[in-house]
């Protein structure tokens, strides 16, 4: 006992490098306990169901919105691209050609939760999903970043853990994109996103209203994730510390990431369009 | 103590700890009743000394290796052993004052789950924050997670008074050996 207590302390303080083999337990723990979870999992979401988006549209209606989504996500995307370029060549540093990231999305169930909001997702044998790939669900409705992948699952860090790092959004105010205000959004820890607001202008903070739209646009995320919807503003207020500062909350429209019944992975698709047959 | 009976349990409380953390959340503030504390106190209460260290060893690096903690490259780790310690100086803290306890009452388990959750969650919240010192490869809120910690120790009062009821009627199969000495009572 008093060795068993010895080696428990010293594994709670080896370097964090050091403990990269404790993965491979945590797996076939995790493993272990899905048989027990998932169809816990299922009982609970039939007895509590989780709110879903538009519950009363058909499944065909639902693969329309979901369509018109990607297809607003493309056309910010080129925004912000051209205003990027528009940029560069302001700066005479043409050469850089439009990176257009082709993508190829995977829909995995969620099999299950672990402690602080993780989500483990049985992904099969998915080839190139990697720690940091953007998970999404209805489409483009941003979840989070994978933060670890097995053979068989795949863990989730949402963008709502507690443990999740900062980001940065961009309200959509207008068109032009260098006009819109950015906010820098960290998780509170009750399913929603708050933070200041920096505004291109004093006028504009004026127009930030409840139900607008905050999307991804940090240099931190992959380009495909760009302008993924994060959520709505929920509420606006002022910053007690800086009066002339808004403080915006955001709350993505999935109530609660842990109740998603299936997520999708955005897979940057490496493979050369006419390469392999 | 038959260990299959306490294996088999202790599966389906971990199972149900995981299932049940989305709907019992308060708030997805992580503040959520643990299913496994109450079965460790109920092994600590009745069990002999030895086996209920083991149970709590291994009910805590099991609860270690679910817990993944999130680090600052996007990734998440996998710390062995501070949940494992803390459920051992919770248990040792039952087995301390066992003998003036009332073993088959419902709220004897509240009031030893709470406070074993509070000493465990005292523990991993230190023994993380001690190791964050000379490494800040991990994404740690010493502060939310007291707090969290300290709800949560009072919302498994709740599970620990329904569970409590479902471990007495399980006790004949946990195979229990001896009946642990009373300080008051006289064994029966």
């Amino acid at each position: 006992m008093p060795i068993t207590i010895g080696v428990l302390f010293i594994l709670s303080f080896l370097p964090a490098n050091l403990i990269r083999w404790t993965d491979w337990f945590s797996a076939q723990v995790q493993v272990a306990i899905v048989p027990i979870t998932h169809p816990l999992t299922i009982v609970v979401d039939t007895i509590v169901p989780a709110r879903i988006s538009n519950p009363n549209a058909s499944d065909r209606e639902r693969a329309l919105l979901n369509e018109l989504e990607r297809t607003k996500v493309e056309l910010l995307q080129s925004r912000e691209e051209n205003t990027r370029l528009d940029r560069e060549l302001a700066q005479f540093r043409l050469g850089a050609g439009h990176s257009a990231e082709r993508i190829k999305q995977a829909t995995r169930p969620r099999v299950g939760n672990l402690a602080g909001g993780i989500l483990l997702i049985r992904t099969g044998n998915i080839e190139e999903l990697t720690q940091g790939t953007v998970v999404v669900s209805d489409a483009t409705q941003l979840v989070g970043r994978v933060s670890r992948v097995d053979r068989k699952t795949a863990q989730v860090l949402p963008i709502t853990a507690t443990g999740a790092q900062r980001i940065t959004g961009t309200i959509l105010l207008s068109e032009d994109s260098s006009r819109n205000p950015r906010c820098l959004l960290s998780p509170v820890g009750n399913g929603t996103l708050s933070g200041v607001v920096s505004r291109p202008a004093f006028e504009d903070s004026s127009q930030i209203q409840v139900g607008q739209e905050v999307r991804l646009l940090d240099t931190l995320w992959p380009t495909n994730a760009q302008m993924l919807l994060i959520g709505e503003v929920v509420e606006v207020k002022v910053d007690p510390e800086q009066p002339l500062r808004s403080i915006i909350v955001v709350r993505p429209t999935f109530n609660d990431p842990r109740r998603l019944p299936e997520v999708i992975f955005r897979i940057p698709d490496t493979d050369e369009p006419g390469g392999r047959p | 103590m038959n260990w299959f009976v306490f294996i088999l349990i202790a599966w389906v409380c971990f199972g149900l700890e995981l299932a049940l953390l989305p709907v019992f959340d308060a708030g997805s503030g992580g503040v959520h009743p643990s299913m496994v504390v109450p079965l460790l106190v109920f092994i600590a209460i009745n069990a002999p000394r030895r086996p209920t260290l083991w149970c709590a060893i291994t009910l805590g690096i099991v609860m270690d290796l679910l817990r993944p903690i999130p680090a600052v490259d996007g990734g998440t780790f996998t710390v062995i052993g501070p949940h494992a310690l803390g459920y051992l100086l919770g248990v040792h803290f039952v087995l301390a004052v066992r003998g003036m306890l009332i073993s088959r009452n419902p709220l004897t388990m509240v009031v030893m789950s709470i406070l074993v959750m509070l000493i465990a969650q005292i523990v991993v919240v230190s023994m993380f924050t001690a190791r964050g010192i000379g490494d800040s490869s991990l994404i740690w809120d010493a502060g939310i997670q007291l707090r969290q910690g300290l709800f949560s120790s009072l919302y498994t009062g709740i599970s620990a008074l329904l569970l409590s009821f479902v471990f007495f009627a399980l006790g004949p199969f946990f195979g229990f050996a001896s009946a642990v000495p009373t300080r008051f009572a006289r064994h029966i």
